[in-house]
């Protein structure tokens, strides 16, 4: 069981607060959506849970111990994380790339264990990239390179993966197969928290959605208790009509709102 | 399109690995051959041609004949310069590129050539290399690590970038108070030792140059040899390094330091030699799968070859005064330069 906590967490950057006293408790088996406008917070949000932002003020608790008091590798054994649009700068292989995903739990130097391959060749397997296993990661499609990216994360088994927009610039086979995978983790026992723009997605596949407004928590809930289109219209600032629910809602944008700042 | 079976085949754990292994091994193999044979040419070469045979007594016995002598006392130092100066700088050249990811980079870049270069052309300036050989040396080192503390402290905020533009911006006012030290120089024959020694030479070094900076080179390539696996996980860019536990931090401080005390140590023996931290690692990364912490070792054997390589061109193709080093790779590094720069955009990732 892993759960992490954040209390009354605020980050300032450039005197404007971009997240102001969040509070959150999240814990395994969940799929959190973390939804919101650009620029609401979330990768900010993701960042701090994540470890790898200290806040300016509050405080992230990881299984009850402060996030803080942790070393980089000590956190790094425990949660993934994959920032947005994750790429490989050198054309190594794919099979090399997921083996980096085993970085903290490496000797600082020598080769792989022979544990450790067959591990890197059952994520290979699992996330359906056998053929491209010695392929340069730099030639993968983009579905290819989210699967591969996904995998580095999750080859050294960590309890918790926080992912910036993994889906976003996936087309609709590919987002729906990421966030089916997802869910598939969570209902695993792991704790994901994937930031997502996707509502239709976000509202059928996540166990619950946190919403984020203006660098607060808006709303956080399950997706059938909270989603609603006041919702969407004070989080968004759009007019949508919301359908179906239960793990089949739509949600239609129909038009933008005209901007607060100026009624 | 590969079957079920082939894949269920290749799957098998320890394959790459063994693979990634051997080439690996090849690769070094060959690079330590080549490395062996230029080092016996570059005993026996010169403008006083030697035999083998002449070379094995002077190395191997006690004798004190003139050939004896053009061994023990200027081609083995002379030799063992070049492998430890070029090995230097292709492994510098290997990881700023790593840590960079910018295959352009090169261990002058974050202004330790340039900052040694300052500091000898200081003791050359005021005479204090007239008294003591190891002046040059050991203000090469103080000056080199001087221009990289500036470097980073002026680049420490902004990541790696403002690491690399900080580096040129130092680069550049070393290169202003070089010119300057040029333009108020005492005598003509002042500024000509300067400018001679900008030139980068291995010609008359001894086995006190040897002594002097070898230290220095180790102790740098053994920081930067511990830095292997953080390379590796920066190739994920730098905030997924982060989060698989790399203080990226220390890595460039270790890098930093790494770099300033070999790259110091170095340029304060032979003067500025450019290009062969460029190339080195470029020559051997597609042998290695492109990765980070697989290229040092094999970039620091390319680099030792190359320089030994360019330093025996230089005496062999003198007809009048020797050649420059250091002028001799820059005119064979720059079109290099021009090929990698044209091929940039079919290799950027």
């Amino acid at each position: 069981m892993t759960e992490i906590s954040g209390s009354r967490l605020s980050v300032q950057r450039g005197g404007r607060a971009i997240l102001k006293d969040v509070d959150m408790l999240v814990r395994s088996g969940e799929f959190v959506a973390v939804v919101g406008a650009n620029g609401a917070g979330k990768s900010m949000l993701l960042s701090v849970l994540a470890g790898l932002l200290k806040p300016d003020s509050g405080a992230v608790e990881l299984d009850g111990g402060a996030m803080a008091s942790l070393t980089l590798t000590e956190i790094a054994k425990r949660r993934a994380y994959l920032p947005q649009n994750p790429r490989c700068e050198w054309p190594i292989s794919v099979e090399r790339v997921i083996a980096l995903g085993l970085t903290p739990s490496l000797p600082a130097f020598g080769g792989l264990p022979a544990s450790f391959e067959r591990r890197i060749t059952e994520m290979l397997r699992q996330w359906d990239l056998l053929e491209h296993r010695d392929q340069p990661a730099t030639t993968l499609s983009g579905g290819e390179l989210a699967r591969a990216m996904l995998a580095r994360a999750l080859v050294g088994d960590p309890g918790i993966l926080i992912a910036d927009e993994p889906i976003s610039g996936l087309d609709p086979k590919h987002a729906l197969d990421t966030v089916e995978r997802l869910r598939a983790l969570a209902q695993g026992g792991k704790l994901v928290i994937a930031s997502i723009h996707d509502l239709t997605l976000a509202a059928r596949f996540a166990t619950r959605i946190v919403a984020v407004d203006h660098g607060r928590v808006a709303a956080d809930g399950a997706p059938n208790e909270i989603l609603t289109e006041e919702l969407i219209r004070s989080v968004f600032e759009v007019e949508a009509r919301l359908s179906g629910n239960n793990g089949r809602a739509y949600i239609d944008y129909i038009s933008p709102l005209p901007d607060r700042r100026k009624i | 399109m590969t079957s079920a079976a082939e894949i269920e085949s290749n799957a098998s754990p320890g394959r790459v690995r063994s693979r990634d292994a051997v080439r690996s091994r090849l690769l070094l193999s060959v690079l330590t051959v080549l490395l062996m044979a230029l080092t016996l040419v570059s005993l026996l070469s010169g403008r006083v041609w030697l035999r083998p045979s002449e070379v094995l007594s002077g190395l191997f016995s006690a004798n004190s004949d003139f050939a004896s002598l053009i061994v023990t006392e200027l081609r083995m130092p002379r030799t063992v310069l070049a492998v430890a100066i070029g090995a230097t700088l292709g492994m510098c050249g290997a990881v700023l590129q790593g840590l960079t990811r910018n295959p352009l980079a090169e261990p002058g870049l974050l202004g330790g050539s340039a900052g040694a270069s300052f500091g000898a052309v200081i003791a050359i300036y005021f005479g204090i290399a007239a008294i003591s050989s190891a002046a040059i040396p050991i203000f090469g080192l103080i000056g080199a690590l001087a221009a990289m503390s500036l470097t980073f402290a002026i680049g420490r905020g902004g990541g790696t970038l403002a690491l690399v533009l900080a580096g040129t911006a130092v680069n550049s006012f070393m290169a202003a108070l070089i010119s300057l030290a040029l333009n108020l120089a005492p005598s003509v024959a002042a500024a000509f030792e300067i400018t001679t020694w900008l030139l980068g030479s291995l010609a008359d070094r001894s086995w006190d140059h040897v002594v002097l900076a070898g230290p220095f080179m180790l102790g740098g390539c053994a920081l930067l040899a511990v830095t292997t696996r953080s390379l590796d996980a920066l190739s994920l860019g730098e905030t997924q390094a982060a989060s698989l536990g790399v203080n990226i931090h220390r890595l460039r401080l270790i890098a930093l330091v790494g770099t300033a005390m070999a790259v110091g140590a170095a340029t304060s023996v032979t003067g500025a030699i450019g290009f062969i931290g460029l190339v080195g690692p470029h020559l051997v990364r597609p042998f290695v799968g492109y990765q980070p912490s697989r290229i040092l070792l094999p970039a620091a054997l390319a680099g030792a070859i190359l320089m030994l390589g360019a330093d025996i061109t230089t005496r062999l193709i003198s007809v009048g005064p020797e050649m420059k080093l250091g002028v001799f790779t820059a005119l064979i590094g720059t079109p290099f330069f021009f090929w990698l720069v044209t091929r940039l955009p079919k290799t950027a990732p």
